[in-house]
């Protein structure tokens, strides 16, 4: 998590997590808490720093990336909005509960308008979203996923066998004598027969099955 | 860069050059490729004023005293005082689509007469460090 404070709100410290929309500064992002609650963070007043902070979730937050609700729907959505009128410090920002329909208009976004993913790194932060939505909890972008793998010494050829489904990910896992093997965009669907590189390969002419192995190995998602 | 060279920043950032408080990140680019980017700019309806140079001014020239939240934005950061392009319109559309923007969109070629940049591919965002006395905009209003 981004260690970067940016409101408190009831004793609850929101971190930055993901810029949607930069525009000199931060307009549009992400937030999340020590729970690992989310909430969308609007800056409505770049003169006097003022904000909208929403709670939401990560299904509305991919349902805004995926255009099936509005930027302003994902406000109208969340059960908890507060303005935030910054001070100096963030101890002396004045925070606010607020309704939905109290909300001068002005101050949302404008209606019927769709979040557009338009760079690589939103893409691969819908993706990430997406993943968590899922139900897979990965942990910036990062977790161990217990596998069963069978394999075979230098023949660059490995069964994986996945306890779920998993779909199109890379995984960079360092092995035992400093190797470090790499592969990408791989579809795995319960067992799948991988071509693998090894990066050093210093194994010699060594040719043995060894005995079926269950490691935790860390899975980056992607597209 | 020397310190001749900070002396062709606005002032607000040309003094923090030279007393070393901020510094160019390492991946600015002064030598560069002149490429057209993207930017909102404030103009009424029936307003259709070229681009300026006013149009490009950062948030540190605006004089914005209250520091932004999020992310690593602050007056010690040297993006603060450069000015957000994008290289792809729907990024400056979705700010569009936010509140208070008020603007149409411009297409500029950003070049290396104006100033350095620092471009991110991944994000799609380009800041541009305008010297203060650029002002020969090679771009057009397109909404």
């Amino acid at each position: 998590m981004n260690n970067d404070v940016c409101f408190i709100i009831d004793n609850n410290e929101l971190y930055f997590e993901k810029c949607l929309v930069d525009y000199d500064i931060p307009i549009f992002y992400v937030c999340k808490d020590s729970k690992g609650n989310r909430y969308i963070v609007l800056c409505y007043d770049t003169d006097e720093m003022s904000y909208l902070v929403a709670k939401s979730n990560n299904s509305e937050i991919v349902q805004m990336l995926e255009k099936k609700i509005t930027m302003k729907q994902i406000f109208e959505k969340s059960k908890n909005i507060w303005k935030i009128y910054t001070e100096d410090d963030l101890e002396s920002d004045k925070v606010e509960g607020v309704e939905f329909e109290s909300i001068n208009s002005e101050d949302l976004p404008v209606e019927k308008s769709f979040f557009e993913i338009a760079s690589k790194d939103l893409k691969e932060y819908y993706d990430f979203i997406k993943c968590e939505s899922e139900g897979y909890k990965l942990k910036k972008f990062i977790k161990a996923q217990p596998q069963i793998i069978w394999y075979m010494k230098n023949i660059q050829e490995y069964n994986i066998v996945t306890d779920s489904l998993i779909y199109n990910y890379s995984v960079k896992k360092k092995t035992e004598k400093n190797r470090t093997l790499f592969w990408s965009e791989l579809s795995y669907k319960q067992v799948q027969k991988l071509s693998l590189e090894w990066e050093n390969d210093c194994c010699g002419s060594e040719l043995s099955v060894t005995r079926p192995k269950v490691t935790h190995r860390e899975v980056l998602c992607c597209e | 860069m020397n310190e001749e060279y900070y002396l062709k920043f606005p002032s607000v950032f040309k003094e923090k050059l030279r007393s070393g408080e901020i510094q160019f990140p390492p991946d600015t680019k002064v030598q560069y490729e002149s490429r057209i980017a993207y930017r909102g700019i404030e103009r009424e309806e029936a307003d259709n004023t070229p681009v300026n140079r006013s149009d490009l001014r950062s948030y540190a020239e605006l004089g914005k005293k209250r520091a932004p939240r999020g992310g690593r934005y602050d007056a010690n950061s040297p993006n603060y005082y450069g000015c957000s392009l994008f290289l792809n319109r729907a990024m400056v559309e979705n700010r569009m689509k936010l509140p208070r923007a008020g603007w149409k969109l411009a297409n500029i070629c950003v070049k290396e007469e104006g100033g350095p940049i620092q471009l991110n591919e991944d994000t799609q965002h380009l800041c541009w460090w305008l010297y203060e006395s650029y002002n020969e905009f090679e771009a057009s209003i397109i909404k």
